[in-house]
Formats: C-alpha cells, structure tokens, sequence
C-alpha cells in the first residue's frame, strides 16, 4: 500500500485512475505467479496420480470429508464478507468495513482452528509418513502402512499421498495466515481513518482478489485430495 | 559516502551550462537516504554494488576450478572440487546473472526510457533489493558453513542424503526468487501502465521490449523454481519427500519442475542482454534498427517458446523417448527468435556508419560469441548428439558462450554505454578498448579448448582427467587469468572517471532515446525537468534532427557545446 | 491509454452476490455426494470433482473477482496464467503417460 504525505494520490501517478489500474493490475499478476506456484504442487501430484492412482484413492479415503466441506463453507462466507467488505469502502463508511473485515478474519481463524484439529486427528491416527507411519497407533493395532498392505495398495505409494497432502494444505495454510495478515493490517488503517477516503477502495478490492484466489485453491485442494477418494460418511 | 561528495564538488565545476542543479546522486548524502530511498536510479546503483560483490566472489570460485583443472589428477580434493563448482554456479546464477541487467539498468533506465517519474510501485522496488540482499547472504551463509557439493541443479536423490548445507541454499534460492518476481512484476506493471503521452509500444527501446519479455519469465517461470526447491527443503529437513524412490518417487520430476524454471531462466539471463546490444549497435552504426518489429516480437518469442523446451536437459535422465522427442522438436524453434535478432543486427550494421568505443566492442563479440554458443545449443538439442555430448565440457562451453561470451559482455556493453548517463563522468577511451579486447581474447582462451575436450568426452564435475588432456586444460586456465584480468580493468578506469573523469554532458554518445535526449547526466531526481511527449519513431540517427554527441574524446574538456562556443568566439 | 480505469465495471448488487454464493454452496454438496457415491461412480469420479472445483472457481473468477466488466488486459493476464499453467501440465505429463510405454 502507497502513503503519502498530501492526498491518496502517490507522486509517482499522473491521476487517481492510473494509481488504483496499477494497483489492480499488479495483484492480477502477483495471482498469476501463485497460480503457477500451486500449480507446480498440482502437476507434481497429477504425476503420482497416473502412476498411482489406487494408492492415491486409499490415501485419499482416511481423510475426513465432513471437516473439508464445513471449511469450504467458512471460506466461501468468508469471501462474501470481504466482497461487501469492499462495497463499504466504496461508500467510505468505515464502520461497516471494519466489521466485514472482521468476520472475514475470523471465519479464517475457525478454518484454521478446524485445520489444525484435523492434522492433531491424523497425527493420532499416524498418518505420517515415515517412522510413525509404520509404527502401529496401539498394541495389537495394525500400522497404518499394514492397514494399506492389507487393502492392497502400496504404502510408500500411500506415503507419497500423504507428502502432498501435508505440503499442499500446509503451503494453503501458509496463505491464509498471511492472508488474514493483510486483513488484518487493513483493519488496522480502517482504525485511523484510512479509508475515508473513497478512492483508497481499491486496497480492498486487491486485498480481496488475493483472498478469492486462497478460496479457489482450496476448492481445488479438496477436489484432489479429500473428495478424490471413496468416503462412506462424512466424519 | 566520499565517492559521492567527490560527484558533488565535480559538478560544482562543471564548466558548461548553469549552475549544477542537484541530481539523484547529489539529492541527499546521508545513509538513510540512500537504504531508505525509493528513487529507481538509486536502487539500480545499490544493485550495481551489490551485484558486482557477488560477481567477485562468483569469479573467484572459477578461479579455484580453473586452478584444479591445471592438473590431471587435480590441485584440490574431489570434496572441495564439488563444493567450488556448486558455488560457482550458484552464486553466478541466482546472484549474478538472474538479477544484474533487470536490476541495475532495468530499474535505473525503463521509467526513463518511457517518459515516468518513478516505476509504478517505487517501495516495493526498494523491497526487491532487500529481498535480493537477503536470499543472497543467505547462500553466502551457506557456503561459508561448509557449502554445497551438489551441483547448483541440487539434483535429489543425491541432494536429499547429501551431508552439506542443501537446505539453506534451497532457502536462499527461494528469497532471491521472491526478488525477481518483484522486479518482474514492477516492470510489467510500469510499462504497461506508465508511458508518457505519445509513448505507443512501438516507439519504446527494444531494450524495453527486451525488459518486458524478460519480465513475463520471471513472473511465470520462477514460483515453479520456487515450489520445487520448497518441495526440496521439506524432504531435507523432514527426512522423507516426494522423490524419494524409497516411496516409489520419481528423481526425474524434479528435474521436470527444475528445468521448467532455469531453462526460461537462462532467457532471463539473455534477453536484457539483447536488449543492450539492439541501443549500443544502433547508436554506433548511427544507423536506425533493421526490422524494429522483429526484433521487438522475437523477444516475446523467445520469451513464450523459451518455456516449451526444458525436457531437453534430461535427454539421457530417464525421460521416457516420445516425450524426449517432443522436447528435442520444440527446442529446435527456439533458435529462430535469437536468429532472427543476429540477423536483424548484421543488418543494422550494414552499410552504417561504425565507431568501435568500448560499448561497440563490447557488443560485436557478443554477437560473435553468442552465436556460436546458440549454434552450438542446437548440437545438443538433437538427442543423437545429446547422448554423446551430454554431461561433457561441451555443455559447459556451450553456455559459457551464451552466458559469459553473450550476457556478461551484453552487461559490460551496457556499463559503458550508461555510465556516462548514470554518473555524469567519462571514462578513458584507450583502457575501455583495451579491457574490451582483453576480455575476448581472454575468453576465447578459456573457452574454445574446452569445446574439443567436450568432443573428445571429457566429463564436467569431474576433479581428475586423463593425462592426454592437460594442454587444453592448461589452455583453458591459462585463458581464465586473462580474462579475469579484462573483468578486473573496467575497476581501475570507471572508478577513476567517477573521481577524474570529464563531464559527459547529457548525450556523450549522440544517442537517440528520451533518456539521452531529455535528462541531464546524471538525471535528476523525477528524471525529467518537463514531461516528454513523443512524437518521433525511435532510432531515427538518419534524419537531420538526429541528436548529437555533447562529448567528444579530441576535445581538451570534452564538452562539445562549450568548445564550440570557445571557438566561434 | 493508462490512464483508464481498469478493471471494475458497475458494482453488482448484493443480490446476486448472494446468488452465486448458493450456486457455489451447492457445489460443495454435489462434490460431496460425488465422493460418498464414488464406489457406484468409478474412475470418473476424480474427473467429476475437478470439473466442480473448476465450476466454482470459474464463478469465483467471474463474479466475486469482477472478472465480469474487466478490461481486455485483465482477462489476458488471467488467460496468461491459465495457459501457462496448461503448458506445464501437457508437457510434464507427457513424460509420465507416455514413459511406461515408451522409454529408452
């Protein structure tokens, strides 16, 4: 974000216009540069997964759908709420804007409170690849690499799953958390008055662009890795 | 900072025209005012300076392997071997060639050549810096602990089970990427959005053209870098990761996600460098570009066709034979662009009206050179070839051609075509030429032998040879001082103009360009003391309004406008 | 030509911001039913899920990021990074569906 010392317009632009294009502009490109980093993550999974792919499925199987879905739902609101988040500053009122803001940031901390539940779940259950993984979770209690075995399927192939799993979501959840930073930190200039300026609208709008982009690769995140697999229930 | 206080009494003497304004040099002397500075010019100084530190030690670092190499059974251990040429290859890749030209004549030269003020987001260019500082102390970091012995390419499964400091050089990789993303972005967005009225594409500087296509690379090939050696550091440190074939992973993707990233950087590394050469052979042949528009669309070309042909660094990894084929296909029409570019230059040159300053030095062998180096890509861009010259000194010749014959002479060119611009200061002629000529020769020694000893099978990474080889290595070696001497000259004489040099005026070299034509030397702090507008075509040195040189070297004060204005008195 | 303002067309209302929240809500069930019937479904499953994942981004895109009334430039930079990625992908999984059957 620009400041300035005699206005909103930074002295670098010729007129308003030009500054707010750029500002949008420049996280259009800054999206297209993570799409192509998540998308590194996604090609290097689809490899596995066409030499793998029953592993994959297993893999897939002892993830818990129900936690995937409440969180797509929370992150969905989430970017509805930064969506009218904009519309308020767009009218310079503050107040609502700071109140979007804040849903936002805190439908994102229950999202990440349930991620965490959920990885404490699998470290319970040994889902981890390496020495836990074929270390059984109590006496008597197959290991989660027999279990696989007994399915069928490789479990280092299995293990492989779990990496992509454990990176993927972990770099998402990296995102977010600097997501919820940049809400945050615009939080925190909607509290000085920031924002009565209505033309400052668009740091909200590219903040957003950067929140929608966390949201879509969520959605596919769950798509290949918690709705891939076969689930008789949701939890 | 006395070099700049020495600018500011120079300028205090200026003998031509009114009294010395300030510039972006002069504008503020104080350390704050220059770490804290969102001035371009400034940031593309602080680049030179840093970027220069780490071309040392990178030179250094190929001392110690020519040094080896002097003897067949080698003048270092194997470790030690291992270790300098990963640090060589690092630090010359990721600190060096990656982030010179977009850095330092990138961020000083692309608002002005447009007609803007500043670049559209001036802290985060300062962030790029700071970025760039950060990732590169932490390789320098991990080489000082106990460095490398990988590779720069950090090939797993080696670079997994490997004893050295892998993870923290995948780290450094990772921040120094971050910086050329930021860059990358910045320039984007300045181009597109920050042209002064009358400023249509076509009537940019190829060299801004060459920025640009640079700039789409490095904001689409480096996050793919930036994951892999992410993806690389979560297996170093977690014991356990996705190429590991233990799991029944596959070393081959990483290769895949490596190259699809440090081929398109290697036309990171040369499209500034183009850039440079299409200004420096245009102002010395006085003669307008042949084919503006070619040369323009071949750098997006190369840019775009430049992500299509990775897979042919694995011709003989495992890649499966129809996917190689592809690759070997693709990569084939890669060279056209370039060729296009060598053709469009030699037509330039053509009938125009030639003067060999340094810069043109400079510029001629890079086309020389670089064309061998990109002729002798095509040798290992067809698989039957690849399989005998693969892993040789002729791959190493090869992009030695292309990178220090082509870019590091491209980046020199550029130095001594701008430095006029850039400090206000002329350099000698005579020891210009002379490091010019020094430098090829030098590189010529080093590089040539190491061609035929690729073709008679010599492995690179290898600290012993067989005897029958060691003329040549010799050779190289020997080669290798002479060079080193022609990189160390440009030290003595451009930091004795910044001191000693006459003043240049605004355009020394009679160039075309708003950013000869329309700034001071060295420019003001907003580049411009009126805001441009442009009506002219570019590279118009045929018409009778062509700009001309406010320096000449036969004059006793060098300033053309006051010598004239002494004699008509 | 940088002078315009990219990017935002009118402001929808928050009616149909509502809307497509719901169409994306019911994709998140239909991936969800996809997965629990994945015995019945088969292979096409995988497929079925990407197609909805791909659904509710393209929504995403379109209506929360105002790619709808968006400039040419804008659209392009989106196009870029879509194509790129596909680059990618074709090329890297050409190796990986071809090298069972054909290696050296």
């Amino acid at each position: 974000m620009s400041t300035d010392s005699s206005g909103v317009l930074c002295h670098h632009f010729d007129n308003i216009q030009q500054q707010q294009s750029a500002a949008r502009m420049g996280m259009w490109l800054f999206l297209v540069t993570e799409v192509l980093f998540f998308g590194g993550a996604f090609v290097a999974y689809t490899a596995y997964r066409i030499w793998y792919p029953e592993a994959f499925l297993a893999g897939s199987s002892k993830l818990i759908l129900g936690f995937a879905a409440i969180n797509s739902v929370l992150l969905l609101t989430s970017s509805l709420t930064i969506t009218f988040g904009i519309h308020a500053a767009h009218r310079g009122d503050e107040k609502m804007l700071k109140r979007f803001l804040l849903v936002t940031i805190l439908l994102a901390l229950v999202f990440l409170g349930i991620k965490a539940k959920e990885y404490y779940i699998d470290f319970q259950e040994h889902l981890i690849p390496g020495t836990l993984f074929i270390t059984p979770v109590h006496e008597g209690h197959p290991s989660p690499a027999e279990e696989f075995e007994a399915m069928g399927v490789n479990p280092g192939h299995v293990q492989l799953f779990f990496m992509f799993y454990y990176c993927m979501t972990g770099i998402h959840v990296l995102h977010m958390i600097v997501g919820v930073g940049l809400i945050g930190w615009l939080y925190f200039l909607a509290t000085r008055g920031y924002f009565k300026h209505k033309e400052r609208f668009v740091y909200v709008e590219v903040t957003s662009l950067y929140w929608h982009f966390v949201d879509m690769m969520w959605f596919f995140l769950v798509a290949i890795l918690y709705a891939a697999g076969p689930h008789k229930s949701l939890f | 900072m006395s070099t700049i206080s020495a600018l500011h009494t120079a300028n205090h003497h200026a003998p031509s025209g009114p009294a010395a304004k300030t510039n972006y040099l002069t504008d503020g002397y104080s350390w704050k005012s220059w770490l804290l500075t969102v001035d371009h010019k400034r940031i593309g100084i602080m680049y030179l300076v840093s970027v220069t530190a780490f071309f040392l030690i990178g030179m250094a670092a190929a001392g110690l392997i020519r040094y080896n190499l002097i003897s067949p059974s080698g003048m270092l251990t194997a470790d030690q071997y291992n270790k300098v040429f990963t640090a060589h290859g690092i630090v010359m890749v990721f600190l060096f060639l990656v982030p010179v030209i977009p850095g330092v004549f990138g961020n000083f030269f692309i608002p002005i050549m447009i007609g803007a003020k500043d670049m559209a987001f001036p802290k985060l260019n300062l962030l790029s810096w700071y970025v760039y500082m950060a990732g590169a102390f932490f390789a320098c970091y991990a080489l000082l602990i106990g460095g490398v012995d990988t590779g720069w390419t950090l090939y797993p499964p080696y670079s997994t089970r490997s004893s050295t400091n892998v993870a923290p050089v995948a780290v450094a990789i990772f921040i120094a990427g971050f910086s050329s993303i930021l860059t990358g972005l910045n320039i984007v967005v300045t181009v597109h959005r920050m042209r002064c009225p009358g400023m249509t594409w076509f009537r940019m500087p190829l060299f801004v053209w060459a920025m640009y296509a640079t700039s789409l690379i490095m904001l689409l090939a480096t996050p793919v870098l930036a994951v892999t050696v992410s993806l690389l550091a979560v297996e170093r440190l977690a014991g356990i990761g996705i190429f590991d074939p233990k799991l029944g992973g596959d070393p081959l993707l990483f290769q895949h996600m490596f190259w699809f990233y440090s081929h398109p950087a290697v036309y990171i590394m040369i499209l500034p460098g183009m850039g440079i050469i299409s200004e420096v052979i245009t102002c010395f042949s006085r003669k307008n570009i042949f084919g503006y528009k070619a040369v323009a669309w071949s750098s997006v070309g190369i840019a775009v066709v430049g992500f299509l042909v990775w897979g042919h660094h694995m011709f003989v990894a495992g890649q499966g034979y129809y996917s190689a084929l592809v690759f070997s296909l693709l990569s084939m029409f890669v060279a056209v662009p370039s060729a296009i570019k060598v053709f469009n230059w030699s037509a330039t040159l053509y009938k125009g009206s030639i003067t060999f300053q340094a810069p043109m030095l400079y510029a001629l062998g890079f086309i020389a050179l670089f064309t061998v180096g990109g002729v002798t890509g095509l040798f290992l861009s067809t698989m039957g070839t690849d399989r005998h010259l693969h892993d040789t000194y002729f791959v190493i010749a090869h992009f030695h051609f292309t990178m220090v014959g082509g870019m590091v002479l491209a980046y020199f060119a550029g130095l001594h075509f701008y430095w006029p611009k850039m400090t206000g200061k002329m350099y000698s002629d005579f020891w210009s030429r002379i490091a010019a000529i020094l430098m090829c020769v030098g590189f010529f020694m080093t590089f040539v032998p190491q061609f035929v000893l690729g073709y008679m099978g010599m492995p690179r990474r290898y600290h012993q040879y067989p005897p029958e080889w060691q003329v040549l290595n010799v050779l190289s070696s020997a080669g290798s001082t002479v060079l080193a001497l022609g990189y160390l000259f440009p030290f003595t004489y451009l930091i004795h103009s910044i001191f000693a040099g006459k003043p240049a005026g605004s355009n020394p070299w009679g160039a075309t360009g708003i950013e000869w034509t329309d700034t001071t030397s060295p420019p003001v702090t907003h580049n411009f003391e009126k805001l441009p507008v442009v009506t002219e075509m570019p590279y118009e040195y045929s018409l009778p309004t062509a700009p001309k040189p406010t320096f000449s070297y036969d004059l006793p004060t060098g300033d053309v406008a006051k010598e004239e204005h002494t004699h008509v008195h | 030509m940088h002078n315009e303002d990219a990017g935002a067309g009118p402001e929808p209302s928050n009616a149909s911001y509502f809307l497509i929240y719901g169409l994306i809500l019911a994709l998140i069930g239909a991936q969800v039913l996809v997965s629990m019937n994945s015995a019945s479904i088969g292979g096409a499953a995988i497929y079925l899920n990407l197609l909805i994942a791909g659904a509710q981004a393209c929504l995403l895109a379109y209506f929360f990021m105002h790619l709808k009334g968006a400039d040419n430039l804008t659209w392009l930079i989106a196009g870029a990074g879509l194509f790129w990625i596909a680059i990618m992908f074709i090329l890297m999984l050409n190796d990986y569906l071809t090298r069972q059957i054909a290696a050296y």
